[in-house]
């Protein structure tokens, strides 16, 4: 399963009412999504969890995409690859 | 073994807190804290390990409060980034048990000392409303994320105002109860979390309606 395909699933585990089918890579976690700040801290925790990615710095805003977070993961998996 | 680390008296890394404490004793005789139990007292009484007291919070005096009323325990607080702004007053308030929290970000850093603290078998004080001055009825659901990863139960109190300070300071506690009471998933969604935290305000609010009876 792709990042994508896993950050997906984890969104929809997270919040019922998303459909993992209508998000895309643009689709922004407030504005679209319509994620609360509360949903957001969930994310962030079950993606650090997920990926072993640590979201705690990063501010997330409304403009925040789908893509903004596939993105942070796959700079952390290649900064592992680097340092393996 | 690590059960009985956690409940030792002495412990040098918490020399800062158990000073603080020490001198917050001072409040005791001050507030002379009068504990209502809407449910079982024993059950309240029986919570040794990490558990969640969640407060109304209406005047800055509300964590000396629950500090006087649970002097026996190491209770951690969470503070917002405006009060731990200043260097050195983070270095002291965080010696003392605060756990800074910035609202601005996704401060995930904050929940995981807050969930570190709790599975370590401390008591953490969180206010549902967030900070003085919000709205007492709109209790937000980062409590119920906080207890269900901790996997702790939450311990629902209303802080009664006093008229002045020559009265007691009634303390109504409620029944505690955990998050896996309400939903047994391995990971509860938000609106899981929203439920839970909605069963939290109706205990709360048995806390309070009794509140205002006596008054």
């Amino acid at each position: 399963m792709g990042i994508e395909a896993k950050l997906k699933a984890l969104l929809q585990e997270i919040d019922e009412e998303i459909d993992p089918e209508s998000i895309t890579g643009d689709s922004r976690l407030m504005a679209d999504i319509g994620m609360s700040s509360v949903a957001l801290l969930y994310m962030a925790v079950a993606v650090e969890e997920t990926f072993g990615v640590d979201l705690s710095s990063y501010e997330m805003k409304e403009e925040t995409t789908v893509n903004d977070i596939i993105g942070l993961i796959q700079e952390h998996s290649s900064t592992e690859d680097g340092i393996a | 073994m690590e059960k009985q680390k956690k409940h030792k008296i002495f412990r040098l890394d918490k020399l800062p807190m158990d000073l603080a404490r020490f001198l917050l004793l001072a409040l005791i005789p001050f507030y002379r804290i009068r504990r209502v139990y809407m449910g079982n007292a024993e059950k309240v009484k029986a919570l040794k390990d990490g558990v969640i007291l969640a407060a109304n919070h209406t005047s800055f005096q509300d964590p000396f409060v629950i500090t006087a009323a649970f002097w026996k325990r190491r209770v951690f607080y969470v503070v917002g980034e405006a009060v731990m702004s200043s260097r050195i007053r983070n270095f002291f308030l965080s010696a003392a048990g605060c756990i800074r929290i910035d609202r601005n970000i996704t401060d995930t850093k904050a929940i995981k000392d807050c969930v570190a603290v709790l599975k370590e078998g401390f008591a953490l004080e969180l206010f549902p409303q967030g900070g003085i001055g919000e709205d007492e009825n709109a209790f937000k659901s980062g409590i119920s994320l906080i207890a269900s990863l901790a996997k702790v139960p939450i311990l629902p109190m209303f802080v009664v105002k006093r008229k002045n300070i020559f009265q007691r300071q009634t303390l109504v506690i409620g029944e505690p109860f955990y998050c896996s009471d309400y939903c047994d998933k391995k990971l509860p969604s938000i609106q899981d979390l929203e439920m839970i935290t909605e069963k939290l305000f109706e205990k709360y609010e048995e806390c309070r309606q009794w509140a205002l009876k006596q008054n």
